[in-house]
């Protein structure tokens, strides 16, 4: 797979995360990055250079919204997934378990054609 | 240390064609981050020095820009469509706020004279219509030019387009004329405005449009350089 090819789809696999923490409740960068970290047990490691463009990227797209809280005397930008991104979340899950058993077929299966 | 960081992260972003207000979001986002990066490395036991160097070594900073670089939709709408960024908006500037100071001035007079002030019997209003008139005219080619090129700075826009702009307005403004006529030097109010192009009479517009253009584009060039300093 080259770099390109890689880069693509993790930032797919970035989009998709993303949305659905997001679904769940309302986080700022620094905690969504944390909690992949924390469920995929280090396996995902979302740097700031794909979060915050992948954020703002779907913030641009009416997928997520965004809105400046103080939580404990620190001012945060917290991000929350709009319907529209619930939506492409939808779309994405499918696309993504289509994926998942496409490369699990593979995987265990014959390596001849 | 980390603020001349955030300050360099910020030039970098802007050059890669983000808006400033998208620009300070981020370096808010990022400073964000590396404090709670810096919090979740003391809570591991490190020192608080030893987190911060930990933290800021973490930060990759040419990473950000590139993905940054490689996002044309965060891109500032000036860096996605240069053409009309360049060319139509400051010409459609130019022709509103032209547009808009007629306008005032013959709201201003008709007020004056519905107040009761005698307008046509001042030669002095006359006067000073004219002047302000001229004002217009030749004021604000310069100074739409100049806030075209503030705004063409703070994106850190190509220099080449944002001289296409200035050179636009400055032809624009050369070629605009008014004249707003009062009794008693003629029998009725008569306003007049236009652009006037003639191959018979070309060296004072040149010379308007070259003064214009010289002026704001050292100035600009003397700002951008200031810029290029501080950063």
């Amino acid at each position: 797979m080259t770099p390109e090819s890689s880069a693509s789809l993790m930032s797919g696999v970035s989009e998709l995360l993303i949305l659905k923490l997001l679904a769940t409740r309302e986080m700022y960068g620094y905690e969504l990055a944390r909690t992949i970290r924390l469920l995929t047990a280090d396996g995902i490691v979302v740097g700031e250079s794909v979060l915050y463009p992948t954020l703002h990227l779907l913030e641009k797209r009416g997928l997520i919204r965004s809105r400046r809280k103080a939580v404990e005397g620190r001012t945060r930008v917290y991000y929350t997934a709009t319907a529209k991104g619930k939506r492409r979340l939808e779309g994405l899950t499918d696309q993504w378990q289509r994926i998942f058993k496409g490369v699990e077929a593979i995987l265990a299966g014959p390596q001849s054609a | 240390m980390r603020e001349q960081r955030f300050i360099a992260i910020g030039e970098e972003l802007l050059r890669a064609g983000l808006s400033p207000r998208r620009v300070r979001r981020i370096l808010f986002e990022l400073e964000s981050h590396l404090d709670d990066l810096v919090d979740e490395l003391e809570g591991h036991g490190a020192s608080r020095a030893e987190a911060e160097a930990e933290a800021s070594r973490r930060l990759d900073v040419e990473a950000i820009v590139a993905a940054a670089r490689e996002r044309p939709e965060l891109h500032s709408k000036m860096r996605r469509w240069p053409a009309a960024a360049f060319t139509l908006f400051p010409l459609f500037v130019y022709a509103a706020l032209f547009a808009g100071g007629m306008a005032f001035l013959v709201v201003a007079l008709i007020l004056a004279k519905n107040l009761g002030f005698p307008v046509e019997s001042y030669v002095f209003v006359q006067q000073v219509t004219t002047a302000t008139i001229q004002g217009i005219v030749l004021i604000l080619p310069a100074s739409v030019a100049i806030t075209f090129c503030i705004f063409a700075s703070s994106r850190r826009a190509p220099l080449t387009w944002t001289l296409v702009g200035v050179a636009l307005v400055s032809v624009l403004g050369a070629m605009t004329n008014a004249q707003l006529t009062l009794p008693p030097i003629s029998p009725k109010p008569a306003l007049g405005a236009g652009l006037t192009f003639t191959t018979d009479v070309t060296s004072m517009p040149l010379l308007r449009a070259g003064s214009t253009f010289v002026v704001v584009t050292l100035l600009y060039l003397w700002h951008t350089r200031m810029q290029r300093r501080a950063a």
